[in-house]
């Protein structure tokens, strides 16, 4: 019988009668307590677990930084060395222009030149005719 | 699940926990300690916890079963023969097992505050802030005046005296 009456109080029915009985009073302040009981809970998880990884986390941290550092410094190099340098032509159609503009311009020089040692050349065998008939 | 939301879904149901505690156990200390054992328990298996669809009727069957043991444990000449709920029990097999976790989870918590209470008063704070307010370091930083990399050294140090003290105790 005995345990009949003490399987009854136990059973959930019981204690979901018992859970909304206004009369059995609450104690002041317990709700409080059970707050700061799980902030403690919670914040003792945190200390023990950050604790234990702390190596593992400042090395990753490094990394992280070594990593940034190494980006950065590629894609500045990486911009400095990819700079076009001012006298190359992207367009090959402009590039054969240049080209044919600077090989006139040498030729029309080189030309000068030439007429300037012919007519050299001929100043030199009239000066040489007057000197043979001189002696 | 968070502690924010643990506590939105859990604690305000610590009335209707304590009555049915107090109702089995009959005096107020036993009820107390019986819902701080069913929060450190339901706190310990949170990540399982999603998938309750009634906290309600699952906390008073976990209460139920924490106060049969602690029955157990003060009368050993009586003999209880109750249906036990195993569906009420994530996860663990035995009450004897629970009730060990719940005396090492305990005094863990109870060991891990009492460190922090003996650390220096700059320590204490930004220890406080750290994990309890769960402030990041630029807000620390802001909050105390100090620089973020000196909030980060203060925070591990302290971390490594309250685990030295943690590891002590538990030798």
């Amino acid at each position: 019988m005995k345990a009949d009456r003490t399987t009854e109080k136990f059973s959930i029915d019981s204690l979901t009668g018992a859970s909304a009985d206004r009369s059995i009073k609450c104690p002041d302040g317990f709700g409080h307590e059970l707050s700061d009981m799980i902030d403690s809970l919670d914040a003792a998880e945190r200390i023990i677990i950050s604790g234990e990884s702390k190596d593992r986390n400042t090395w990753h941290w490094l990394a992280g930084v070594a990593a940034c550092i190494a980006i950065i410094a590629g894609i500045g190099f990486s911009a400095w060395t990819s700079r076009t340098p001012e006298d190359t032509f992207t367009d090959p159609a402009q590039a054969y222009a240049e080209a044919e503009n600077a090989l006139s311009a040498i030729s029309e020089r080189m030309g000068r030149g030439t007429a300037l040692a012919a007519k050299a050349e001929k100043t030199m065998e009239r000066q040489t005719a007057i000197l043979k008939e001189l002696y | 699940m968070d502690k924010e939301l643990f506590k939105r879904i859990w604690l305000p149901l610590w009335e209707d926990f304590y009555r049915a505690a107090y109702y089995m156990l009959g005096n107020e200390a036993d009820a107390k300690d019986a819902v701080q054992d069913l929060y450190i328990r339901l706190w310990n298996v949170r990540d399982r916890l999603d998938s309750i669809t009634s906290p309600h009727g699952y906390g008073l069957r976990v209460l139920r079963n924490l106060c049969i043991d602690r029955l157990r444990a003060d009368a050993a000449h009586r003999e209880y023969r109750y249906p036990l709920d195993a569906t009420a029990e994530a996860g663990c097999t035995s009450y004897e097992k629970d009730a060990e976790e719940q005396t090492a989870g305990r005094e863990t918590v109870t060991a891990v505050m009492d460190a922090i209470k003996q650390l220096p008063d700059n320590q204490k704070a930004i220890v406080r802030m750290r994990f309890f307010n769960l402030m990041s370091y630029d807000e620390i930083s802001r909050r105390t005046g100090c620089s973020t990399i000196n909030a980060r050294v203060m925070v591990n140090r302290a971390r490594n005296t309250i685990m030295k003290k943690i590891k002590a105790k538990s030798k």
